[in-house]
């Protein structure tokens, strides 16, 4: 706004000395109507006087412009001084060589000056047209906006700054988060970037990042925004809800890996505990069996040891029970490594099971383990529970991200072969895991299952960023 | 016989030397953990260890790789292994190096007297024991194409009670048949599955092991 007032005033100015001096008639004209001499000679300086008040006026404010923006502060400067100088030596120059054309020199300065200013102006306004052209070009590009990063992108080319980043605010997590769901903390400065803040009805929206060093003006930030609001408002509730995804990932992991170590906890203690102690019960009860039976033939005696073998038998079940139970909680295979604790399945399973393993099975986190050995252990209840089928073949391979586990068997296959709440549990626990559970199962080929699992899982992945 | 019993369960630890001391072995040692157990070996003259997998730190199998760095260094003392569960694999692992002297048995045998002391035996004799559990565990898998079914009833018991670890005569006597019969069986069997004869019982135990868990598992 301001350089479209210089540039007017300027031209106005320059121009203004081409129309005047007055035309012929004015002179007699102001004569007759008693306008003297002197003050026709005033009218002329008051021509100079408005083109020394606009450009004491476009002075002041690259001043105060210069002041905002001190990267240009010392471009103008040098500018205003080189003017000054040259001025003031004209004027000397004149003064000394022709003291009576001082005056013209003067106006001719302030002319060269004004013509200046003109130039300088328009220019200023060309490359704002640009800028603004720039805002035009973001308008037209947000329609065209569906990948996440894209909005930051089109931003980033508005403003002519590759390095821009876009948070926004999320009332939900307290925090602000990025297009693609990294938590952070933009309002950490960080030198040789700028912040500014945008708000919508009275609540933050977002932060825009750029760069310092391009000087872009608050004005064209501004008109960029003006633009995207809509998509930017848009694209927070985007982020927002991605980030709350990755949140609830994680804990849905967290709970999973809680899970199998709680089992595995109950394992232990029934293992070290109970385990331990019920079979020195046993022990004791055979010892006394046997005392018994060996003191002799009295009566007494032998129905005693038989008593005793009784409860021995007993407890001998019982403990037999729960191991069982253990086992079921937590493989204790699984310790050896996962091609143990499939090994140990297939060795104890009702029907062949052919194992496919690699040497170099790629070392997995232990909810990862134990996940591909429930898996198993399932298929192979489903198989043997349902399908009528001869074998289970079941191959374990490494995949570009992760494991991916496979169950087939030779079976009737078709829906009523399939199990029910063991698979979907194994599907939570997949999906929890940041994998994905698969089942093919067509009539009269029998049924695939299919398990593919990262070997990092997500919960590890998003962890919170700080730029 | 010295006999050191390695146990992390103080109850167990005390029946199994009580029952050890009745018949006839002399425990000199009791311990919680495995640490120091080849010095203690030194210290103690034992000719026999007793040690379950399970110990302190992480109790998994800290007494099975004592048990092998003991037979190891030490080849001469008996060791028998006590597991809560049947693992295969730590049967192979203990058999690997191939010296006689060793037994792998079920925890629960323990409870069975006479069969505990009766293993504790043929172990100290040289001989190698494996847990009847875990043999017919391996013998009884279900496979696609099972060499097993090759053999007659007869011969699959022989199989059995060689992966028990036992010697021919032994095995005559416990199918009250006399010894000639075994030793054509075992022949026979062994022809049949393609395993080659072993030079002693030992060996014979880890062919026949290794030969009936390898089956089913491709290369």
């Amino acid at each position: 706004m301001l350089a479209a007032g210089i540039v007017t005033a300027a031209a106005l100015a320059v121009v203004g000395q081409f129309a005047l001096p007055l035309p012929d008639g004015v002179a007699p004209l102001l004569f007759h109507l008693g306008v003297s001499r002197s003050f026709a000679r005033t009218l002329l300086d008051v021509r100079s006087l408005a083109a020394l008040t606009v450009a004491v006026v476009a002075g002041a404010a690259l001043t105060v412009e210069t002041i905002r923006r001190p990267t240009r502060r010392v471009k103008v400067l040098a500018a205003g001084g080189l003017v000054v100088a040259g001025a003031v030596a004209s004027v000397a120059v004149a003064w000394l060589t022709h003291p009576r054309a001082v005056h013209v020199t003067m106006s001719a300065w302030l002319d060269a000056a004004l013509a200046v200013l003109a130039v300088a102006g328009a220019v200023s306004l060309f490359v704002e047209g640009l800028e603004l052209g720039g805002v035009a070009r973001l308008v037209t590009d947000l329609g065209d906006v569906d990948a996440p990063m894209a909005l930051q992108h089109s931003i980033g080319r508005a403003l002519d700054d590759p390095s821009v980043e876009l948070w926004f605010w999320s009332a939900g997590l307290g925090a602000y988060v990025t297009l693609d769901g990294s938590r952070g903390d933009p309002e950490r400065t960080r030198p040789g970037r700028v912040l500014t803040r945008l708000s919508a009805r009275d609540e933050p929206l977002a932060v825009v990042v750029h760069d310092a060093a391009r000087d872009i003006p608050d004005h064209r930030v501004a008109a960029v925004c003006a633009a995207a609001r809509m998509a930017l408002d848009n694209e927070r509730l985007h982020a927002q809800v991605r980030a709350q995804l990755a949140d609830a990932t994680a804990s849905r992991a967290r709970i999973v890996v809680a899970g199998d170590q709680a089992r595995r906890e109950i394992e232990r203690n029934l293992h070290d505990g109970t385990q331990q102690r019920l079979l020195a019960v046993l022990l004791r009860l055979r010892e006394a069996e046997e005392r018994h039976r060996r003191a002799g033939e009295r009566a007494g005696s032998a129905a005693l040891a038989d008593e005793v073998g009784l409860a021995a038998d007993e407890l001998a079940v019982a403990l037999e029970e729960l191991r069982a139970i253990a086992r079921g909680l937590h493989p204790p295979a699984l310790d050896h490594g996962l091609a143990a604790a499939l090994d140990a399945l297939a060795e104890t399973a009702p029907l062949p099971v052919e194992l496919h393993t690699p040497a170099d099975l790629p070392a997995a986190g232990p909810e990862i383990e134990a996940a591909v050995y429930f898996f198993v252990a399932e298929a192979l209840t489903n198989t043997v529970r349902h399908a009528g089928a001869t074998h289970l073949a079941v191959t374990v391979e490494r995949t570009a991200s992760g494991l991916r586990a496979t169950a087939a068997d030779d079976g009737c296959g078709g829906a009523a072969c399939r199990g029910g709440t063991g698979l979907a549990r194994l599907g939570d626990r997949a999906a929890a895991l940041g994998g994905q559970l698969r089942v093919d199962s067509r009539a009269e080929a029998g049924t695939t299952l299919v398990l593919e699992l990262p070997t990092a899982p997500p919960g590890e992945a998003t962890a919170d960023v700080v730029p | 016989m010295n006999t050191i019993v390695v146990d992390d369960s103080v109850l167990l630890r005390e029946g199994i030397a009580r029952v050890l001391d009745d018949a006839g072995f002399a425990v000199v040692a009791k311990r919680g953990d495995a640490d120091g157990l080849v010095e203690l070996v030194d210290t103690t003259g034992a000719g026999l260890v007793v040690l379950d997998i399970r110990m302190p730190p992480t109790h998994t199998t800290e007494g099975l790789e004592a048990a092998i760095a003991l037979r190891a260094t030490r080849p001469g003392v008996a060791v028998v292994v006590l597991s809560q569960y049947i693992e295969t694999r730590y049967a192979l692992e203990l058999l690997a190096d191939g010296s006689p002297g060793v037994g792998y048995l079920l925890k629960d045998r323990v409870a069975a007297i006479g069969e505990f002391v009766d293993a504790v035996r043929r172990v100290t004799a040289g001989g190698t024991v494996i847990d009847p559990q875990v043999v017919a565990r391996i013998v009884a898998r279900e496979r696609r194409h099972n060499p097993l079914d090759a053999l007659s009833e007869r011969e699959r018991e022989v199989l059995g009670l060689m992966a028990e670890g036992r010697s021919n005569q032994a095995i005559a006597d416990r199918l009250v048949v006399n010894l000639r019969t075994v030793e054509t069986h075992v022949s026979s069997l062994l022809t049949k599955l393609g395993i080659p004869v072993a030079p002693d019982d030992h060996r014979r135990v880890r062919a026949v092991l290794l030969h009936l868990s390898h089956t089913d598992r491709p290369a």
